[in-house]
């Protein structure tokens, strides 16, 4: 099914005209199957969901039992759910779901079962089949994230380390997984860690990252995550431990990675100068001048900036 | 009973099952008919009993069989006698989504790929066949991974015009590996017999690497394996299913009855074949013949058959085990205690790999189990074969060599009942000279021994002989219209499931 973006379209704007009964502040059923019309026509027209909430909140629930709203919430999520299939990457659907969930009212004293929690648990299944079908979308990983902070929801940061490691392991080349396991580690380190076990984290994050380059020494998003794992290079160890790395593939795979290799070289020199390193560095740019002449201008910015360090 | 029919076809092996479906959904009347009482001919499932019945039909100088008594649940046993492995992307999967028939079957991907290695602790080597593979390896040096991965690269390419190519398409596939991607002894010999499935190291450079290419492409289209295993026993279901789709649309199903005469047809029309039947009163008439050198050998012709001994071609060991091979569950070594044994894999020997086994010649193993729904739970299937060299037959017992191969993957306590035998090649001489007077009567290739090649070579075969049929036809009627090898499926068809 194509969406109709076009305001223009007679369907949409006689619609939309009807709605625009909202000055009159008119919330009724009437008004809310407007939308859901218009909804499903072109599910990122953000300005009507917004408005469909308003009409929710201000006009509907206030009349309706915890039952009939937790049911209005359900259908909402039904609706979110047939515009995610033709599209998972709109941010006002997801926001739209997100709302749903927070809505989810308490189960009243007869029901024993626990409204809330049920559908936070579900959720968590949901944005698993979304994430199972495109792995790299990233719309679904932040909602991830939005659904892992829900204090509904049991899941161990182990747990998500190994869900990242599976999606790593089928495709690594997923920023977005990548991305994930920093953030899984840094929310653990915020918690608090000792060095001796910081190192060992982290040298077994490099030898796995390294089994990455090696394989794929083009991929973007291990780079990116290798970066992060560097970091500012106060490590002096550390990063000429990398460098050596980076420069055994070098001699495997003449002129590949040679920026990164720059960029580290560079942090090193800053904690320890010395000129033959230096030139070495700008040695190194004039290589990449030559072999990508279309960013010779950035290479060429390395080099001042290599060229003006301060003799320490 | 309608007695007179468009085409007649003997066998119901999956080539002319596929042949069968085709013809008789674009609107020829098909009689089939098969001496068997089970379809799939050659490459039938057969229970336990069906198989030692058919082992006791072939010439026994150098069979084995451990035993003829029926194991306990012998019905729930689906043996193939041609176990094929589907490539994802290929004319057989084309074939059977094409024409609807994978509505009757379902299929399940081989699970992992392992090189026979005697110097490792568990004596198997994974062999990684894609990027996930290649990075989740464990025992492989990341200098080996990075050739490796560069090779699987050029090879995914369209490497024909590319410069490694250039002189070398001829050029022995395993010394193109060593010279021009500079990889080591263990990573050729799984790329040459566990990836592009050679018989030998010296296959010319680029049919070999034509053929791995399809294979990659095949990986990732449902997971990570190119392969898939059909349930029940792969092709002989999926003749089954084939021959049902073609009964669908009219097609008659004669099997387990003696042919008692066949005449074949001349080339003018008004002398069609015919043939009779044991059992069946009237005799059965068509146009058009399209049979396997079985089906013509055994009816009685009239005509000479060649005297010649036949040769053999490869041997064969089937073996039912109580527990699976000894391969390694899993990728890392901290994962293997947690896993459950892998259901369906290969095993690839290659040549002197097996001290104790051939050392010319390429042997190869296929385990499946319970998730194929060809054995009871807990138990095991295992195929094993391999083309035999010509040298004089008592040299070539099927047991004599593979028994040390099977004694390789398992302990004889595994072992429940096994039997050896080989295939033979009848002289094509004998047929084509002999009986074919016209090109009415069309000889139904025989399937490659290879498990990776059988299947698709039969899908082409199938579409070959449809359009020889159809050719004949549109000559006989002057209709000019091209009919497509499977018009878009019906999806209002319903099945006849007295069938």
């Amino acid at each position: 099914m194509s969406v109709n973006y076009n305001k223009n379209s007679p369907s949409i704007k006689t619609r939309y005209a009807k709605l625009h009964q909202k000055e009159n502040k008119n919330y009724t059923p009437e008004t809310l199957s407007l939308t859901s019309q218009l909804l499903s026509i072109n599910p990122e027209f953000y300005t009507i969901w917004n408005y469909r909430r308003q009409i929710l909140t201000e006009g509907i629930f206030p009349l309706k039992s915890a039952t009939e709203v937790n049911d209005l919430i359900t259908a909402d999520l039904n609706l979110t759910m047939s515009a995610l299939r033709q599209n998972p990457k709109v941010y006002w659907v997801w926001n739209h779901r997100r709302w749903c969930l927070e809505h989810v009212p308490e189960n009243p004293g007869e029901d024993q079962s626990n409204w809330r929690k049920m559908s936070w648990v579900k959720e968590l299944r949901v944005i698993e089949s979304f994430l199972d079908a495109d792995p790299r979308n990233f719309h679904a990983w932040n909602y991830r994230r939005y659904v892992l902070q829900s204090p509904y929801v049991d899941h161990t940061w182990e747990q998500e380390l190994n869900y990242t490691t599976r999606k790593i392991e089928s495709n690594f080349s997923n920023f977005s997984a990548w991305h994930q396991r920093s953030k899984v580690y840094t929310s653990l380190w915020e918690r608090g860690i000792n060095d001796e076990e910081l190192k060992s984290i982290k040298n077994q994050e490099f030898n796995l990252i390294k089994q990455a380059i090696y394989t794929d020494p083009g991929d973007q998003s291990i780079w990116l995550y290798h970066r992060w794992l560097v970091g500012e290079g106060k490590d002096e160890e550390l990063l000429r431990r990398e460098i050596e790395m980076i420069e055994e593939l070098l001699s495997i795979e003449p002129d590949r990675c040679l920026d990164t290799l720059i960029h580290y070289k560079t942090l090193l020199l800053r904690h320890r100068y010395s000129l033959k390193d230096r030139d070495e560095c700008i040695t190194l740019s004039s290589r990449l001048r030559q072999l990508d002449p279309f960013r010779d201008g950035r290479y060429q910015d390395i080099a001042n900036e290599l060229l003006s360090m301060p003799n320490n | 009973m309608e007695t007179h029919f468009d085409v007649l076809i003997l066998g119901t092996g999956l080539t002319q099952s596929i042949t069968a479906a085709a013809l008789s959904k674009a609107g020829h009347t098909v009689a089939h008919i098969d001496l068997e009482n089970y379809y799939g001919g050659d490459q039938a499932s057969l229970t336990q009993e069906e198989l030692i019945d058919w082992y006791k039909k072939r010439p026994s100088q150098n069979n084995f069989i451990s035993s003829a008594e029926l194991l306990p649940f012998s019905r729930s046993y689906s043996i193939s006698l041609a176990p094929a492995l589907i490539p994802s992307v290929g004319p057989l999967i084309d074939t059977i989504v094409g024409s609807g028939v994978s509505r009757y079957g379902r299929f399940k991907l081989l699970d992992a790929s392992f090189v026979y290695d005697s110097s490792q602790t568990l004596a198997f080597r994974r062999v990684p066949g894609s990027k996930e593979d290649i990075f989740r390896a464990r025992d492989i040096s990341l200098i080996d991974k990075r050739k490796l991965m560069r090779f699987l690269q050029f090879a995914l390419s369209n490497f024909e015009n590319k410069q490694e190519i250039g002189e070398n398409e001829g050029t022995a596939f395993d010394t193109f590996l060593k010279d021009k991607f500079d990889l080591d002894t263990i990573s050729r010999e799984g790329i040459v017999y566990a990836l592009a499935h050679c018989q030998s190291g010296t296959e010319p450079t680029l049919s070999s690497i034509t053929r791995l290419r399809d294979y990659l492409r095949s990986a990732g289209k449902y997971g990570n394996s190119p392969f898939l295993i059909g349930h029940y026993g792969g092709l002989g279901e999926l003749a089954q299913g084939f021959c049902r789709a073609c009964a669908v649309n009219g097609g008659v199903y004669i099997l387990g009855h003696k042919i008692l005469s066949l005449k074949l047809p001349d080339e003018s029309r008004s002398s069609p074949a015919a043939i009779e039947l044991e059992g069946v009163p009237d005799t059965l008439t068509a146009d058009i013949v399209i049979a396997d050198q079985r089906h013509l050998l055994h009816a009685d012709t009239g005509r000479p058959i060649s005297s010649e001994e036949p040769v053999p071609q490869c041997a064969y060991a089937i073996a039912i085990l109580n527990r699976p091979i000894g391969v390694p569950v899993s990728i890392s070594p901290e994962e293997e205690t947690k896993g459950h044994p892998l259901d369906t894999c290969i095993v690839t020997f290659s040549p002197g790999s097996l001290p104790t086994g051939a050392s010319a010649v390429v042997v190869r193993a296929l385990q499946v189990g319970e998730d194929t729904l060809s054995c009871p739970s807990g138990k095991y299937i295992l195929y094993l074969w391999t083309k035999l060299l010509p040298l004089p037959s008592s040299m070539n017992s099927s047991k004599g060599l593979l028994q040390p191969y099977l004694d390789a993957l398992v302990q004889p306590d595994a072992v429940e009942f096994s039997c050896f035998y080989t295939i033979d090649d009848v002289v094509d001489g004998s047929i084509s000279g002999n009986l074919l007077t016209s090109s009415r009567t069309l000889l139904v290739p025989q399937l490659p021994p290879s498990w990776t090649e059988m299947g698709d070579v039969s899908a082409r075969s199938a579409e070959s002989l449809f359009r020889e049929v159809m050719r004949l036809k549109a000559l006989a009627d002057e209709d000019e219209d091209e009919v497509p090898f499977w018009p878009p499926v019906d999806r209002t068809e319903e099945d006849d499931d007295e069938f």
